[in-house]
Parts: C-alpha cells; structure tokens; sequence
C-alpha cells in the first residue's frame, strides 16, 4: 500500500494532466454540436479507445478480480462476455448513425419511435441505471483509493468526482474522448504488466494448486451459478450498451463509416481484459492473503505482488479506469437531461446559448447528486451494479427492433420495458443477482415478439430522420 | 470437472498476448488518423 501522501501526490499530477487536457481540447469547442456530440466527427483510433476505455471501468479492474474470486473460472469469462455486448452494438451503431446522422440521444430515437410515454419509461430506466453506474463509480473511487493509499473514502470519492466534473465541464466529449485514448494505454500496459508479474512470480502451476487444494469450487466447469452469472452477465452487458446514451451519444459523435468498425474493434479487444484482471485474484490462495472484503481482492493482489512502485502502477490505472467511465458517463447523462428532460420537457424553444449553459449546469448538478448519494457506502460494489440489470434487460428488445423492424408497437415496446423490469427484479429478490438480466430480457423479448405479431404498426423510417434533423 | 493448469495456461496466455499488443494496435490507428487528417 502507497502512504497517503504520493496518493495525493499521484492524484494532484493526474488531475492536472486531465484538466489541462480538458481545457486544451474544450477551447475549441465552438457550438453545442461540438461540446455534446465531439462535431460529429471522430476518427477511427479515438473511437476504438473511447468505446474500450469506457467500458473498462473500475468495475472491470475491481469487479472481474472479485467475481473471480467469488465464482472462479467462469466468473472471469463470464465478465468477459460484456465484450459481447460492444460487439452487437457495432450494426446499430451504423444504423443509427444512418437513420438519425442529426440525433443526440438514445431518448430522441425512443421519443420519436415510440412516442411519449414508452420515451418516460425509458427515461426513467435509462436515468436510474445512470445514477446506478455513477454511484458505483464514485464509491469504487473512494474504496480504491483508500485501499491502494490509506487515503479516507470520503476524500479519494470527492476527489475523484471533481475532478472528472471539471474537465468533463472544460471540454465537453471533445475532452472526454481524447482523455480517453490515453487513459486505455495507460489501462491495458498496466493490466498486462501485473498479470505477467503474477506468472513471473508465482506461475501458473503454483497458482492453479493453490486454488486446487484451498478453493476447488473456482476451478469447476460446472459451477450452476457461475454459468447462470455467465449468460446474465452478457444480457447485462447488451441492455447497458443497447440503451444507455453513453454509447449512442457515441454513435453519433463518430464520423460517418467510423461506428461498425470501431465497435467491434473496441469488443474484440475487451474481451480478454477481464480475464486477465480476474486471474489477477486467482492468486489469492498462493499468497495466503487474507481479504476481508471482496471488492478489494484486485488491489490487494497488486499491491502485495508489486511492491512500491507496482502500488504505483495500479493506482494510476486504477484512477485511468475510474476517470474514463466516470467522465463518459457524466457528459452522456447530461446530454440525456438537456435534451430529454430539459428541452424536452421543460423548455423546448431554448435557443443553443441556453442550452450551453444548461448543459454545463447539469453535469455539475449530476456530479453533486452523486457525490450525496456515494458519502454514505451502502452496498458492495456488485451487488449495486446488478440490481440495475433487470432494468437494462428489459430495453434490449424494444431498441433493436425498434431500429429493424417497423411492424414493432409502441404499446408492445412500452409494456415490454415495465413487464421485463417487474419480472427481472422479482428474480433478483426471488432467486439471486445472476439471473435478474436473464429474466428480464426474456420477457421483454417474449412481450416485443407477441405484440408486434398481434398488433403489427407501419413505421416510417423516414421519421427519424426528418424529425431529428428538424430538432422535434 | 475442473480446468486443468495447461488450459488454464492457455486461455490467461492468450488473453494476455491480446491486451499486451492493444496499445500497438491503438498507437497505429491513432498514427493512421493524424497521417490521413481523420482524427476528429
């Protein structure tokens, strides 16, 4: 562990570098296009980056260690199959870019798809699931940074919300982007570095005997709960990119043909991130450390393996992690206020130099909320996280037929969203987190495909784009 | 029925050669970008 003082050391030098950065990439920024949607314009290598680095979050680098140590081998893959998710989302990506090349937010498409009130139902799942990722984000922060420095929760969590919120407020997704290519080169040298270390240390014999005689269950191929945790966990992942504006508002800031490549790029190079941060913790029992609590196994490992200088090394990724989703998440999230609920339901003649302010207002309005919302810690950072996948689940369905298939109702989108959460979180009450997606993305589907085949519509496609292009 | 160290072996290894070589990857598109004025 790191004293707290290079802690905040490490911290001060990071927090300028990304604001500097933030300012230097914001100044440009001339209209709203260019704050919220980055110009509509970015390039292949940055969208990689962004899309991996955003999905590398905290969770990645303390959530794979931990279901690794909770449910083995196949809590690592399982968390790999997230990657699934990116990978699916790469066609929309270019249909949405083609059937709203004027749209902001994923609420625009629900809007004019479906209409107003299956628009609320999604706005009001898409903007729980934001808080639930935001809060687990900020509490990863302060955990991370305590476990790693000694550095108190309270102050590694404030610290880290304020800073993404300032130069998320500099640059807008200009600056949330560029950080990001950074941040993902940072990420993945560091992961690799520490993995190697493991085997180079420790090696894969004395890993795998120590697991063997301590914690057999881990390596089991048939473990029932982890397999269901395998399937749940890509459901999960699919809901959390199909409908969060975090990966729209990125469809649309990508440059025309930039989408499909980059999506599927950025997934493929996912994919084994977890598995190498999970198998991090698999060498647990070859240490003999004792973890007092879950969440804390990737870090512990770390820094028992590395030393000093390897604490260094984590902490720095670690931060990297927590600062690319945190800052993704808070511009996507106000975009999704400002347009959503703001133009849309507020003030919906707002003229652009409003809605800078406005725009501006929300992030720091989004990042005082969850900063409230992260003091008190409630809940294991899983556990936080998997009780919004019975929501997300549930918007898989009514997305992707609503971007292929006309003949999909609103009625039928609509009820699928409240219908799949009702069913998702009975299960995650009645039978456990591991099957609270799998459930809802099941009735969802099942209630999409019924009412569209009942009750069949003839959407014009045309309507996206016209309407979006006119700002409707 | 468990993996066995040799799988286990393979499925870290491979993973591990893939985020290993990611940086490269990224540091050429990134270099592809800039030389073709695409970056942003």
């Amino acid at each position: 562990m790191l004293d707290p003082a290079t802690g905040w050391a490490i911290l001060a030098l990071f927090s300028l570098v990304w604001i500097f950065l933030g300012w230097f990439w914001g100044r440009k920024a001339k209209g709203l296009d260019d704050f919220m949607l980055a110009g509509r314009n970015v390039g292949m290598a940055l969208g990689v980056a962004t899309a991996m680095a955003t999905w590398v979050t905290s969770n990645t680098t303390m959530a794979a260690p931990q279901l690794a140590f909770q449910l083995g081998i196949w809590g690592m893959v399982g968390y790999s199959l997230g990657s699934i998710g990116l990978m699916l989302f790469a066609p929309l990506a270019r249909r949405i870019r083609r059937l709203m090349p004027f749209g902001y937010t994923s609420g625009d498409f629900v809007r004019l798809r479906y209409g107003k009130t299956a628009w609320r139902v999604f706005l009001l799942i898409s903007l729980f699931y934001a808080f639930g990722w935001l809060i687990s984000l900020g509490m990863a922060g302060g955990v991370l940074i305590h476990a790693l420095t000694g550095i108190p929760y309270q102050y590694g969590m404030s610290v880290i919300l304020s800073i993404c919120v300032l130069y998320t407020l500099l640059g807008g997704l200009r600056a949330v982007i560029g950080t990001d290519f950074i941040q993902t080169i940072i990420i993945l040298l560091g992961i690799a570095m520490l993995c190697w270390l493991a085997i180079a240390r420790i090696g894969f014999d004395d890993i795998h005997s120590a697991v063997a005689e301590s914690r057999p269950e881990l390596l089991n191929l048939l473990m029932p709960a982890a397999i269901m945790f395998l399937f749940n966990n890509l459901l999960f992942g699919v809901g959390e990119i199909f409908h969060s504006n975090v990966w729209w508002s990125r469809a649309f800031a990508f440059r025309e043909g930039v989408g499909f490549s980059a999506y599927l790029t950025a997934g493929a190079m996912w994919m084994p991130i977890p598995i190498v941060a999970g198998f991090i913790a698999l060498a647990v029992p070859a240490l003999g450390l004792n973890v007092p609590a879950a969440d804390m196994v990737g870090p512990m490992v770390a820094a028992r393996l590395s030393g000093a200088l390897g604490a260094v090394l984590v902490f720095i990724v670690v931060f990297s992690a927590l600062a690319s989703s945190l800052d993704s998440l808070l511009a996507a999230t106000a975009d999704l206020i400002l347009q959503d609920i703001y133009r849309g339901h507020l003030r919906p003649a707002a003229e652009e130099k409003e809605l800078r302010v406005a725009a501006k207002l929300i992030i720091l309005g989004l990042g005082l909320g969850a900063w409230l919302l992260c003091l008190p810690r409630l809940t294991t950072l899983a556990e936080l996280l998997y009780f919004t996948g019975a929501f997300v689940s549930s918007t898989i369905w009514p997305i992707a037929a609503g971007l292929y298939w006309r003949r999909t109702n609103a009625a039928g989108a609509t009820l699928a969203m409240l219908l799949g959460t009702g069913a998702g979180l009975y299960s995650y009450f009645a039978v456990g987190f591991y099957v609270a997606a799998l459930t809802g993305a099941a009735v969802s589907m099942l209630t999409v495909i019924i009412t569209t085949w009942l009750r069949p519509a003839d959407f014009s496609w045309q309507t996206l784009r016209s309407q979006a292009e006119a700002g409707a | 029925m468990t993996i066995s160290t040799d799988l286990l072996a393979i499925l870290v290894t491979v993973a591990l050669s893939v985020v290993t070589l990611s940086p490269l990857v990224l540091l050429g598109l990134l270099t592809k970008d800039w030389k073709s004025r695409k970056l942003w």
